[in-house]
């Protein structure tokens, strides 16, 4: 079996993701907590931090693959021949093609802001 | 009924029966059949049926030992799957009103009677009976009470699929997610000390849909007549599959 039609390695990429953005959101529930004034200043100098810069793209890319492999659960709940006929490839595959655009373009575009 | 009960201990039932006759009807539709039900003594929702098909002699739906054992009267019971004849009416009467639907995600034979051919398809998938390899002991394969004492909660159902045509993910992927069922007989065997093709059962499960389809959401065990748990049986098998890719 190859390796991403194994249901055991995409339930466990799916949760190293899912921890993967959990940790990041304690770093920042941490960072807001931790810090005495919340304002733009201390804001901005967080995000240009070198860390978390590294953390954000972790998250980001956690993001990227969680989405993926949701969106693929969706797709091939509701999108199948018994549901739309002849139709459910080509509706199918608009479906993935629409989803990994639009993955790619929201992850370029954060890594643009990131960095 | 009503003839040996006295008319003051009883009072009328509304209920609302889907009918779908294929040589007659072109859609199927809900019909309200009012019965009288007794005061004085909880009846089964099945009683309650047998009282309607008085009124409507064509109702048609599938009934055999009327005491939870045989699974034959799976139903939609006021939005929730159960057994008619182990379900009394004051659990399942709301308002006055009994809503009985058949068993959703499956096509319809005759009014609640639905076509289980894909619940047993996907049943025969996970080989429902003890594999050996090795040669028959002269008195026969033993376990341990400790051993017989793992299939406790497994061996118990009664395939009446109540659990499965719950399950959403069965709901859409009737033909690659193996349903509740289906996966609890699974683990039934796998966790049975006396088989012996644990790696075979686990290489079959190994795809994205025929166990990781479940996602977790308990339909099947809020609805089991006879409350076994799926979802936990469903999770046993998941930890064995990612156990044995750590080794």
């Amino acid at each position: 079996m190859k390796f991403f039609e194994s249901g055991t390695n995409e339930f466990i990429i799916i949760r190293a993701c899912a921890l993967l953005m959990f940790l990041y959101i304690i770093y920042l529930v941490y960072f807001i907590v931790s810090t005495p004034v919340v304002d733009y200043m201390t804001w901005e100098a967080f995000f240009e931090g070198f860390l978390t810069r590294i953390f954000s793209s972790i998250f980001l890319i956690s993001f990227a693959i969680h989405t993926w492999f949701g969106t693929w659960a969706i797709g091939t709940d509701y999108f199948t021949p018994a549901r739309l006929g002849g139709l459910s490839k080509i509706v199918y595959s608009s479906y993935r093609l629409f989803c990994a655009l639009l993955i790619t373009v929201v992850l370029i575009w954060s890594f643009i802001i990131i960095w | 009924m009503s003839a040996v009960i006295p008319v003051s201990h009883l009072q009328t039932l509304k209920m609302s029966i889907y009918r779908f006759d294929p040589s007659e009807d072109e859609k199927p539709y809900m019909q309200e059949i009012v019965v009288e039900v007794p005061t004085d003594k909880d009846i089964m929702v099945l009683d309650a049926l047998h009282l309607a098909k008085v009124k409507e002699p064509s109702l048609s739906y599938r009934r055999s030992c009327r005491e939870g054992v045989c699974g034959s009267d799976g139903m939609n019971i006021n939005g929730k799957n159960g057994l008619a004849c182990i379900t009394p009416l004051s659990e399942a009467v709301k308002r006055n009103k009994l809503t009985l639907r058949p068993m959703p995600g499956l096509p319809v034979v005759r009014d609640l009677i639905v076509d289980m051919k894909l619940f047993y398809d996907q049943l025969e998938k996970v080989q429902p009976f003890l594999i050996t390899k090795s040669e028959n002991p002269e008195k026969g394969r033993l376990q341990s009470p400790k051993e017989r004492e793992e299939l406790d909660g497994l061996y118990e159902c009664i395939l009446c699929g109540c659990c499965s045509t719950a399950c959403p993910s069965f709901w859409w992927n009737p033909d690659k997610f193996l349903g509740p069922a289906a996966l609890l007989q699974s683990w039934r065997f796998i966790a049975d000390s006396r088989d012996e093709a644990t790696d075979e059962r686990l290489d079959d499960l190994e795809d994205a849909f025929s166990l990781y389809r479940c996602h977790g959401i308990m339909n099947c065990v809020s609805v089991c007549p006879k409350g076994l748990n799926p979802t936990e049986a469903i999770s046993n098998i998941r930890n064995k599959l990612i156990s044995r890719k750590r080794q």
